[in-house]
């Protein structure tokens, strides 16, 4: 009896396993989701009443008070629009997503996305965004620089107006100036005869933590030079040639590090704590005003600051996108305007919402706005805007990360 | 099977097919290459072949054994020796064996997070002993988290296991307190007859159980390792779930074939230790009472 059930159970999994493949024959459904958006002003008559989600990562406190704050009310007030704000990892929206198009599901409940990178390149890969959507927005024409290239590629991308920048994040470097008497190490090389003089005050986050990942991108781009790295082929045998001689510096480097880089902190978290407690003497952070909000919150002293490479630091734009299977693609249109408007960005840049940078061009801003920003970033130890616009170097593209990522662990990690 | 069990158990069984068959046919399927959000169509074994012959994977499914396996039998030993000690200070209070009830309560992710901040070489004790004197440096703290040995790791699932072993014993081995070992040995068996045909029976069966469940759980566990684990060695499930999160849609098929791997251990597992427990004294038992 047993055995016959068992056998049973086996061939109705050969069964199913044979089901979707007879479904995959049939033509795909049209486009999913429901409407279409054509201009600004239409979608504000058409999504009066309505409500659209906002999907992103929901850990920075200060962006979500934003939201909650300054966006929501705004929206209410001025377009009779609900917000509402789902705090989600976008690797999980991404799922969402991918799940509810391989479900055939075309009214997802996802309609604003906050996304950048290799999440844009997974979702440009899986088919999973409307667009394009950037010339339909007001604020992006009239504020940024239209041409720029992180309005045309995200992570070497090809955006193709699917995209709308959204923030700005740059690899910032942290330090207590009196362990360094001779000045912050602003080359990799510098910071190896550092770490040479200092052993075990220096480590770094493993890869695939994204900003430990950031770190050893912007180590090799200083060492070999960010333009090999950009025209290296997508191979892993390709891109291990050109980037070698970063990968040599950071085994270089290894014996000096923390635990002889033995072993390595796995979040930033970890990172800033190991900073605080004086246990190493350097963090980093992909938001420029980092140090000055932990000096804020006390939680560095007052001798922190920041400091970029010479070469420049890693620099990458954060975005909104529209899901494909969005239901409310008008009133997601409106919210996108509206949390890239002048008016919400600048109180975005305030202390208490996280001193976000604006992605907007400063020609393209009204003095007082500019006299503004200015304002808001002077004496925190940061470094001024100024500074980190000319000391940029662009994300290398998407689908390298992951192979420097494993080549960082076959060659680097596990050597 | 009569039809009013059918009626009880009917829902349990739905459930069970729609949750967990579900998932792992969709394991399997796309493991076997069957993914068609990215245009992936044809049934292949190469990602099998991928994981089982790759030397990284390989040392992460070795790790993640290790790391079980301590667990699993340092919990079951400890565990048992707790439920003797509350067995015997439970006359004398017995509400003592609820204190230890807090840490079964407790999720696993808060245990790692709270070892995170006690145990690390910045942490609550490594700074103590700092104010104190006892250490010139943090650093002179023994490095416990993210080390090679996952001391971290295995101390979270000891801090959670233990109590949960020792609760579920403490059952059986009061039971056996009801004058079992008294009355063997009054009728003349020799200690060794006692443990071989008294104590043995009544708990292997549990520890058995009890072993299949440890294992299977940390031998799949992702967010202690996560948390705590050394970059230098992953556990299959947060391997699994690096690949799964990659930017690259096309290495996915490779993470459900790492995941199936990581589930038919587990059914290995099981199947061989039932088929153990089943063979020794006491074994027999579940099957005799049914009849």
């Amino acid at each position: 009896m047993k055995k016959k059930w068992y056998w049973r159970l086996a061939a109705l999994m050969v069964l199913l396993l044979l089901l979707p493949a007879c479904k995959a024959n049939q033509s795909p459904k049209s486009d999913a989701g429901s409407g279409k958006v054509t201009t600004l002003s239409a979608a504000i008559k058409s999504s009066k009443g309505k409500t659209v989600t906002f999907y992103g990562f929901g850990g920075d406190e200060k962006a979500n008070l934003w939201v909650d704050q300054v966006v929501t009310p705004a929206m209410k007030k001025k377009y009779d629009i609900t917000v509402k704000r789902v705090p989600m990892d976008i690797d999980d929206i991404l799922n969402k997503l991918t799940t509810e198009k391989e479900a055939g599901d075309n009214k997802g409940d996802i309609d604003v996305v906050w996304i950048n990178g290799e999440n844009f390149y997974t979702a440009k890969q899986a088919n999973l965004l409307y667009g394009p959507i950037a010339n339909k927005v007001p604020s992006f024409n009239q504020l940024m620089d239209v041409n720029g290239h992180s309005s045309k590629y995200d992570f070497g991308v090809k955006i193709n107006g699917y995209e709308v920048p959204y923030g700005n994040a740059q690899l910032v470097f942290g330090g207590d100036k009196t362990k360094f008497p001779e000045g912050f190490p602003t080359s990799s090389a510098k910071l190896l005869a550092y770490a040479k003089a200092n052993p075990g005050k220096i480590t770094y986050t493993a890869p695939p933590e994204f900003t430990g990942s950031a770190f050893v991108r912007n180590i090799i781009c200083d060492v070999v030079g960010y333009d090999k790295v950009n025209q290296a082929p997508a191979t892993k045998a390709g891109l291990y040639k050109v980037i070698k001689p970063g990968l040599d510096y950071l085994n270089t480097l290894k014996p000096y590090l923390w635990q002889q880089g033995k072993t390595y902190p796995k979040t930033t978290a970890e990172l800033d704590q190991m900073f605080a407690a004086g246990q190493i003497n350097m963090t980093y952070s992909y938001s420029p005003m980092h140090v000055a909000e932990k000096r804020h919150d006390k939680e560095f002293n007052d001798n922190t600051e920041s400091f970029l490479f010479d070469k420049g630091t890693i620099a990458n734009q954060n975005y909104l996108a529209m899901a494909k299977s969005s239901n409310a693609k008008d009133a997601a249109l409106v919210l996108i305007n509206e949390m890239t408007s002048e008016s919400a960005q600048l109180k975005k840049a305030e202390a208490k919402y996280g001193y976000s940078i604006p992605p907007f061009d400063a020609k393209k801003l009204s003095p007082k706005a500019n006299q503004q920003l200015t304002d808001i970033y002077n004496n925190q130890g940061v470094p001024s805007l100024a500074e980190l616009q000319q000391k940029q170097i662009p994300e290398v593209q998407a689908k390298k990360i992951p192979i420097i990522e494993s080549l960082w662990k076959e060659y680097v990690l596990n050597d | 099977m009569t039809k009013k069990s059918l009626l009880f158990l009917g829902p349990f069984i739905l459930l069970n097919s729609a949750v967990i068959l579900a998932a792992l046919f969709k394991t399997i399927q796309v493991s076997l290459g069957y993914y068609p959000v990215i245009g992936l169509r044809h049934y292949t074994l190469a990602y099998f072949k991928t994981v089982l012959g790759d030397a990284a994977f390989q040392r992460t499914i070795g790790y993640s054994l290790y790391l079980a396996l301590v667990a699993t039998i340092l919990a079951l030993v400890l565990g048992l020796g707790m439920a003797f000690i509350l067995l015997k200070a439970s006359a004398k209070h017995p509400l003592l064996a609820n204190f230890f009830k807090i840490p079964i309560a407790l999720p696993h992710i808060i245990v790692a997070l709270m070892m995170l901040q006690v145990l690390s070489q910045s942490g609550l004790i490594s700074r103590l002993l700092y104010q104190v004197g006892v250490l010139q440096q943090i650093d002179q703290f023994p490095l416990l988290i993210h080390d090679k040995g996952g001391i971290g790791i295995i101390c979270v699932f000891l801090y959670k296991e233990i109590p949960y072993v020792a609760v579920s014993t403490l059952a059986i081995l009061k039971q056996l307190q009801l004058g079992y070992v008294q009355v063997a040995a009054n009728l003349g068996a020799s200690p060794r007859q006692i443990f071989g045909r008294v104590i043995l029976p009544m708990v292997q069966p549990i520890l058995a159980t009890l072993f299949i469940i440890l294992f299977c759980f940390t031998f799949t566990s992702f967010e202690v390792p996560f948390i705590l684990g050394s970059p230098a060695q992953e556990t299959i499930a947060v391997t699994a779930y690096n690949l799964l999160t990659q930017a690259d849609l096309t290495v996915r098929p490779t993470a459900f074939a790492l995941n199936f791997i990581m589930s038919l251990i587990c059914l290995a597992v099981t199947l061989l230790v039932l088929g153990i427990s089943a063979r020794l004294p006491g074994g027999g038992r579940r099957h005799r009472e049914k009849n």
